[in-house]
């Protein structure tokens, strides 16, 4: 599986620091504006500046179950609010 | 008379002439400033509604803390200080926005203006007037930030509660910052106490009494005091508390309402409230203005605020209330805002992002994408516009207070000074504090509570059916105008609309534009059309 961020929900800048590096994004299923916390951020970064992005690189990033199963969690909550864009 | 502050500085050694050529008019609340020592200058206005700050010694606190301080609590300000030995100038606005503190840099002079027209009018005569696209770009698409840019690009402005620095050696800008501290402001906000809206309510009226009281209190004698009040609610909930605090004609309500705008403002409910708490009433009836009547090419005055929405809602208004003497306004803006604050944590922090956002939703609800050829679309939703922001973050809405700016321009322009009690830092904080029902989104905040203000305001509601209408007003009263204006449409030289497309849209009776009854697409095509005629009228391009 591939993933890519939606550019229509999510904006990266280079203030982000000043939130400690955490952010908002548009869910356009429910249009809601929610909180990105930095552990989520430092993946859809990642996903952003290397996309398309293949899950098992993202996994790389990770070095517990616990973590990679969040991630998919992640993924797939993302993926659902049309924040992430998958394709196999 | 006008509340308007210009200065001009060409050298660092003539800091004391430019000041003393400076214009700083009383403008009633905040007070004028002027304190100086051997090393620094202090100069503008100031006025804290909190114990902790005075402006008697304001100079020490700025010299020890800087603006920071005062950024972060209950004080309108614009504040410049000189740093003599170092030759450098620091300008600060508040948080609210009171200010509009424009600047330019040309013919070897810094200029600093509180209105828009003056500082483009000096630097025209200097050179060509260029657009500033970001700034252009969100006013189409309803965007409104809190931001250091304007509609030119070489006239910037000092963002609400951040702090602009100058080399005066070298008349350069150097920076803005922001001085706020959101997180303060949240953490400071204490877990929700209340277990009935009934409690929460006379708390709320309680403090809002107090907060109205503290503003009473420095406005000096001479100045004759207004307040807003129409059939709603904010406005009239501030006029009861003046009512309460001053005595019988210590100060006027004036209400303005139209015809055709739905039931916002009833002229008779109006008159009732005002006979149940004793308040001398002036009412005007601007139907004929909110239906675009006028020649407005002969009316909207090119150096008046940018937005002519001001002149079409407000300036009848404005000049009613000059013709009253009245110099202080009190107003229910910011009441909106005020309930909704447990919505407005995210847009607090993170205010680009939420412009982004914005510009993009508007896009795609308000189905703009019509009017624009796909490449300016591409314009409007490119990222890097946003990216190259500064982080100017404030707690009230930056849209509402970037929104409000030509308000205070145009209100300052007659010697008007308004007063936002509902946007004081207390009031947010509380409203944070309102037990809801789970379930219920904050924005329903007012409606709940309204209840239990029954007693004040037995007749009053919030229904405002047909807010948008004048908008469509425009298009009908004014066809020949807004064609004559599409005929010579700078922003159709620039690539951002299609002004053909746009005039058989206006000229098709069975379009949209007349029958839509939430009127999104006269508010789409309104800014089109003023902002155009702006750019064509200042030779703008």
């Amino acid at each position: 599986m591939y993933y890519q961020v939606n550019p229509e929900s999510i904006i990266f800048l280079r203030t982000d620091f000043v939130c400690g590096f955490s952010t908002i994004a548009y869910d356009w299923t429910s249009d809601d504006i929610f909180f990105i916390k930095p552990t989520e951020y430092r993946i859809l970064k990642f996903i952003s500046d290397n996309q398309p992005v293949k899950i098992d690189s993202l996994m790389d990033l990770l070095d517990n179950d616990g973590d990679k199963q969040t991630l998919k969690t992640m993924l797939k909550t993302f993926t659902q609010k049309k924040i992430l864009f998958s394709y196999e | 008379m006008n509340n308007n502050i210009w200065l001009e500085i060409k050298s660092p050694k003539n800091i004391i002439a430019a000041i003393q050529n400076a214009i700083f008019p009383e403008i009633g609340l905040p007070h004028k400033i002027e304190q100086s020592n051997e090393d620094f200058i202090l100069i503008g206005y100031f006025t804290s509604f909190e114990d902790r700050f005075s402006h008697i010694n304001l100079l020490n606190e700025v010299k020890k803390w800087g603006f920071k301080r005062i950024t972060n609590s209950n004080s309108l300000f614009l504040l410049f200080f000189f740093d003599k030995r170092k030759q450098k100038l620091q300008v600060s606005v508040d948080q609210f926005l009171s200010f509009s503190c424009y600047f330019s840099i040309f013919d070897n002079k810094v200029v600093f203006s509180s209105a828009f027209g003056p500082i483009k009018n000096e630097l025209r005569k200097a050179q060509a007037l260029r657009i500033d696209a970001d700034f252009l770009l969100s006013h189409l698409l309803w965007e409104w930030s809190n931001t250091d840019h304007t509609l030119i690009e070489r006239i910037k402005m000092v963002p609400g509660g951040c702090q602009a620095t100058f080399d005066l050696k070298d008349l350069r800008f150097e920076n803005v910052q922001t001085l706020m501290d959101i997180n303060a402001f949240y953490d400071s906000i204490r877990p929700g106490t209340y277990t009935s809206l009934e409690q929460f309510s006379t708390d709320l009226l309680g403090l809002l009494t107090e907060v109205v009281e503290r503003r009473v209190s420095q406005i000096p004698k001479n100045f004759k005091i207004g307040c807003d009040i129409s059939s709603g609610f904010d406005c009239t909930l501030v006029s009861y508390c003046l009512s309460r605090i001053l005595p019988h004609g210590g100060f006027s309500g004036f209400s303005d309402h139209s015809k055709i705008m739905g039931d916002e403002n009833s002229p008779e409910v109006v008159k009732r409230f005002s006979l149940k708490h004793n308040i001398p009433l002036k009412q005007f009836d601007y139907t004929e203005h909110t239906l675009h009547l006028n020649d407005l090419d002969q009316n909207w005055l090119v150096d008046q605020a940018v937005n002519p929405f001001v002149y079409v809602h407000h300036q009848p208004y404005i000049n009613f209330l000059n013709e009253n003497g009245i110099r202080i306004l009190f107003t229910g803006e910011y009441g909106d805002e005020a309930y909704d604050m447990k919505n407005m944590e995210l847009f607090s922090r993170f205010p680009v992002q939420r412009g982004y956002f914005d510009s993009f939703v508007t896009l795609k609800r308000r189905k703009k994408e019509d009017f624009f050829p796909k490449s300016s679309q591409t314009l409007f939703s490119d990222q890097q516009r946003f990216k190259e922001r500064g982080y100017y973050p404030l707690i009230v809405p930056s849209a509402s207070a970037s929104c409000y700016l030509p308000l205070i321009e145009a209100y300052g322009d007659r010697g008007i000074n308004q007063i936002n009690p509902f946007s004081d830092t207390r009031i947010l904080a509380l409203s944070h504090q309102a037990p809801l029902p789970i379930g219920v989104e904050p924005d329903r905040t007012k409606e709940l509570i309204m209840p239990y203000f029954k007693s004040i305001m037995p007749e009053n509601y919030i229904s405002i059916s047909n807010a948008g209408e004048p908008f469509l007003q425009l298009f009908i009263n004014q066809k020949l105008f807004v064609k004559e204006v599409l005929s010579k449409s700078v922003l159709g030289s620039m690539g951002i609309i299609d002004p053909g497309l746009i005039t058989r849209y206006i000229n098709d009776p069975k379009s949209d534009l007349y029958n839509d009854k939430t009127y999104q697409r006269a508010m789409q095509l309104y800014p089109i059309i003023y902002l155009d005629w702006y750019l064509q009228k200042n030779n703008i391009g």
